[in-house]
């Protein structure tokens, strides 16, 4: 089910959180696993993501004040916490993907070749 | 504000570890569950879904721990991990814990002692608002460089109203008073009255000075306008305490200052001293009432009566050199309308703080900063005792450390763990350094000597004081225990955890540094111990300079008779009357009486001299010579010899023709030799009668034992007035003082029971006040001395230790291939002599060039002299013979065979 190991990207620095906000602003509250698991779901498995590294950027989320938890039980009634976004979050969404909306359109163009000269 | 977002998160995290820490371990259980979950739908072993789960999981134990440093505020919790291993580690060598708290109490207390005395003595603000504003002003001649601090009632009133630079000026003249429970002119009343301190204030004195009173109010401007009509006063909290008993209805109350009412309309806090430093004043009165406590009736008006000093504060945005400019214009503003008296006048301003002591204040800011940097040397002598006494205990520590560097401890967590044992012991020595600093407070009044004024020093170490011993602990700890720490944490792994003598090779290393900082040591305390050497011997030299005049058998004491209002005609007849009693006492040889004892805060002063013939100089030039009123027999009375001419006699009175005797300074500066000047009138200008000499007296020392001879002249206090004096009385032997003095007592209160009496002192009392400076210096420099030897010795001996244990497989082979007792003896001791010997000569060459620095703080004895610095080298080497003879002998004890199998 999972495709060759080798293929897999790393996770780039910094995009974990984007990620973890875009998945909350989707999917709503969610637990940690249920994020990691969103997330290696969405990128088809072609991401390379220890699950556990997932724990330290909620931290730091909720640190900086763009999500928020809450524990409460699970669909199998298990007691976990629940991860959900606030409005400065989604603030930070938008900026973010703005941002990188603009560097993929950067890059896109001097990947492409050029429709002027020979 | 994110930051503080965090750092608030973070903060909490720091409270609520264990908490979080479940809560944490619970969330991460609940993943793994649930992805086992998955893994048993998909149709895994319990074991594969399991090991799945955990794979794709990553470390647990990394993600905690990432989780955990993001958490809290990781900093501090290290810090605290890092106490609490550094507090077990020093609970576990209670020897070296202990030696070395105490070589850092020892070098940190004597810093904090001397810094606690400058503090109190010129460091310390005023205890008012805004203490850094205050201006003192003072006048001086245009031609020369002296200043003084007194202006007359007119001069300042001119100057207060016609400056643009001071928000205002204020005055005040100290005074002494009687103060007495009533009206003690009442017939048959002996109380005797106490003396009080006080000062004479314009009604503008708290505003300008900042201060609020704790009951009652303070002058108002009215009641300093008209003389003699507002008999108020503000009383001083001491005085209130301990005389009226804190008495919270004293408002509104009369008390008897010389003899008369005065109604108390308010008290002053605590902390308010008055307006000199160092003065504690009892009472403030306004400046009006001056005429009752012994000033002329012209105290106002006329121009060239000095009394009043003067304080301001500046407006704000004027420099004190605008405001020097500013008062240097009135000044000459007031020479044109006033030329007599104020030509050639200039006006010189500074800071409150610069001008404590006046004329001494320079020298005792310099002895203060030479104090500081010998203590600080003693301080650094102590930390390299403790980074020897470290650098030996990281070579027996070289093993644990090495294996924490092999778990994965960075090299500077170890240094900080390292350093942070180092800075807990300074702090611990800093913190018993702190109560020797207390009782060095009380060695330091105990050197001062009787003086019958109100000194008040408070050298207990206050908050600015703690802050910068704080500050130096830390710096100490630092400073000792950075070598070592950088040193241990470089140990070479793989060696020390196979155990074994690879610690040989960084040993020597080691040992090097710790011959070095021996060596250090030494030199260190050749220079403090030199300083020592020299202050001793110039306290020495001191005690063997004659002053000019006998103590031997002299009881002196002082009377003020203005205290209790006496007018001219009775003060006339009070002294000659007291002279003729107490000569009669058994037991006394002679009594005289003087405005003042010599070397004993002397300062009178009359002049210009113009010699008979010679036309008076221009105002404010000429020339002054210091003076003293002084009555018949003072001169046998003090065995102060008459090298021509005669004493003044009784028939010198008011009624006959005006004589003066001088000194041989005074004829040789004004008549070129003694014999010319004998018979020569001179006078003072102007307008003074001429006064013929009568007698020329045998130079001395009048203001202190390190001046030059200068001119000085004795006046007859018969021809002058004079209400404050000092009595004089030989006594015939030195067993009969005590009885003397109290017979003395006796016929002045036979005279007067209201007069009190005070500054009673006998014989070698006398040149308390000229002792002092030398007596403290002498003292300070040996406590340095002492604890310098014993620092560097304590460090040769525990080196000299460590290098007889470090040889002894070596010290065996020698013994065994027929080495003598004497040659292991020689063998070590000679290793120590090497350091003891470089340092000295280090030391020696330091001392020859640095003691210049002395030079103005010794008497009679040169910065190099020879005896002090052969006496201290003889000294260092003994003592240091012995601290290696010690392990020598231990060293030679060994059994070769003993040695040989130890490794």
């Amino acid at each position: 089910m999972s495709p060759n190991p080798e293929k897999r990207n790393e996770v780039l620095p910094g995009t974990l959180n984007l990620m973890v906000l875009k998945t909350l602003d989707t999917l709503g509250p969610l637990h940690g696993f249920g994020i990691a698991r969103r997330i290696e779901q969405i990128s088809e498995n072609l991401l390379q993501l220890n699950q556990g590294t997932i724990y330290p950027a909620l931290l730091h989320l909720e640190q900086m004040g763009w999500i928020r938890s809450k524990w409460g039980t699970s669909e199998n009634n298990r007691r976990a916490k629940y991860y959900s976004i606030t409005p400065a979050g989604r603030k930070q969404l938008a900026v973010e993907e703005e941002h990188w909306r603009r560097a993929a359109n950067i890059m896109t163009r001097f990947l492409e070749p050029s429709e002027e000269g020979t | 504000m994110i930051w503080l977002r965090i750092f608030l998160h973070r903060l909490v995290g720091l409270f609520r570890k264990r908490a979080l820490e479940r809560e944490l371990d619970e969330e991460i259980r609940a993943h793994l569950e649930m992805q086992i979950e998955e893994n048993l739908a998909r149709g895994m072993s319990p074991e594969e879904a399991r090991f799945d789960a955990l794979r794709q999981f990553g470390g647990v134990d990394q993600v905690k721990e990432v989780y955990r440093q993001r958490r809290t505020l990781h900093v501090i919790e290290t810090i605290v991990q890092d106490l609490r291993f550094a507090t077990r580690m020093l609970a576990k060598q209670p020897g070296f814990t202990a030696i070395a708290v105490l070589a850092l109490a020892l070098g940190i207390g004597v810093n904090t002692a001397i810094l606690s005395a400058l503090n109190g003595f010129i460091l310390r603000p005023l205890p008012v608002e805004k203490p850094e504003e205050l201006v003192a002003t003072h006048w001086g001649r245009k031609m020369d460089e002296r200043v003084w601090g007194y202006f007359s009632y007119a001069n300042y009133v001119d100057l207060r109203e016609q400056n643009q630079s001071f928000t205002d000026l204020c005055a005040w003249w100290q005074t002494a008073a009687g103060i007495s429970s009533s009206d003690s002119r009442k017939a048959g009343d002996s109380e005797r009255a106490e003396v009080v301190w006080g000062e004479l204030v314009s009604a503008n004195y708290f505003d300008v000075m900042g201060v609020k009173p704790i009951l009652g109010r303070v002058f108002l401007p009215e009641e300093d306008r008209t003389p003699n009509t507002h008999a108020v006063v503000v009383l001083g909290y001491q005085l209130w305490k301990q005389r009226f008993n804190a008495d919270l209805a004293i408002v509104g109350k009369n008390i008897y200052l010389n003899g008369q009412p005065f109604t108390v309309i308010g008290v002053m806090p605590e902390s308010f001293l008055g307006s000199a430093f160092y003065l504690r004043q009892g009472f403030w009165v306004p400046s009006m009432m001056a005429q009752r406590f012994g000033r002329r009736a012209d105290w106002r008006t006329d121009r060239n009566y000095p009394s009043f000093y003067l304080y301001g504060r500046l407006k704000p945005g004027v420099t004190l050199a605008q405001a020097e400019a500013d008062l240097n214009l009135v000044a000459d503003n007031l020479a044109k309308l006033y030329p007599d008296i104020n030509a050639d006048t200039k006006i010189q301003l500074s800071r409150e703080l610069d001008s404590r002591y006046r004329n001494a204040t320079r020298m005792i800011k310099y002895s203060g900063m030479l104090a500081l940097c010998v203590s600080g040397l003693v301080l650094l002598l102590a930390c390299a005792n403790v980074a020897n006494l470290m650098l030996a205990r990281a070579v027996t520590r070289a093993k644990e450390i090495g294996i924490r560097l092999a778990i994965g401890a960075s090299r500077g967590r170890i240094v900080r763990q390292l350093l942070t044992e180092s800075v807990l012991l300074a702090l611990m020595g800093g913190a018993l350094g702190l109560a020797f600093a207390y009782r060095g407070a009380d060695v330091i009044r105990a050197t001062f000597p009787p003086v019958p004024y109100p000194i008040s020093f408070d050298f207990t170490p206050d908050g600015y004081v703690l802050k910068w011993m704080l500050v130096i602990s830390v710096l100490t700890g630092v400073i000792f225990g950075l070598a070592p720490a950088l040193l241990a944490a470089r140990t070479d792994l793989v060696a020390v955890i196979k155990g074994g003598s690879s610690g040989q090779s960084r040993g020597r290393q080691r040992w090097n540094l710790r011959g070095a900082l021996v060596v250090a040591q030494v030199t260190i305390s050749i220079i403090v111990l030199i300083c020592a050497g020299l202050f001793i011997r110039s306290l020495g030299k001191v005690r063997q300079t004659d002053p000019g005049f006998a103590t031997e058998n002299l009881i002196t004491m002082m009377l003020n008779l203005d205290l209790l209002a006496y007018d001219q005609e009775t003060t006339r007849r009070f002294y000659p009357e007291l002279q003729r009693r107490i000569e009669k006492q058994p037991g006394v040889r002679m009594a005289a009486l003087a405005s003042e004892l010599p070397l004993m805060d002397s300062r009178g002063s009359r002049g210009p001299i113009v010699k008979e013939g010679e036309a008076d100089p221009p105002p404010n030039q000429g020339t002054f010579s210091e003076c003293s009123l002084v009555t018949p027999k003072y001169f046998d009375t003090l065995r102060i010899e008459l090298v021509s001419g005669r004493d003044f006699t009784d028939r010198d009175n008011a009624d006959a023709p005006f004589v003066v005797i001088v000194n041989q300074a005074f004829a040789r500066r004004f008549y070129g030799s003694t014999e010319n000047a004998l018979g020569k009138r001179f006078r003072f200008s102007p307008g003074s009668p001429l006064m013929e000499i009568i007698g020329i007296a045998k130079d001395g020392y009048y203001r202190s034992l390190f001046e030059d001879h200068q001119p000085f002249m004795f006046l007859p206090v018969y021809q002058h007035s004079r209400a404050r004096m000092t009595l004089l009385v030989s006594a015939q032997s030195a067993g009969d003082l005590k009885v003397v003095a109290e017979s003395v007592r006796r016929e002045i209160s036979q005279l007067d029971a209201r007069l009190p009496v005070v500054g009673v002192m006998m014989a070698e009392e006398n040149l308390s006040l000229a002792y002092m400076g030398p007596r403290l210096a002498a003292g300070t420099a040996t406590i340095f001395g002492v604890l310098a030897l014993v620092l560097s010795m304590m460090g040769l001996y525990s080196v000299m230790t460590y290098a007889v244990s470090q040889r002894t497989h070596e010290i065996g082979i020698r013994m065994a291939l027929g080495a003598s007792l004497g040659d292991v003896l020689w063998l070590i001791v000679s290793q120590g002599l090497r350091m003891v010997l470089t340092g000295m000569a280090l030391g020696l060459v330091s001392a020859f060039a640095l003691t210049r620095l002395l030079s103005s703080l010794l008497l009679g004895v040169g910065t190099t002299d020879a005896v002090t610095f052969v006496g201290v080298a003889v000294l260092l080497i003994t003592v240091a013979l012995l601290a290696c003879l010690l392990p020598a002998r231990r060293a030679a004890r060994v059994d070769p065979l003993v040695a040989l199998r130890s490794e």
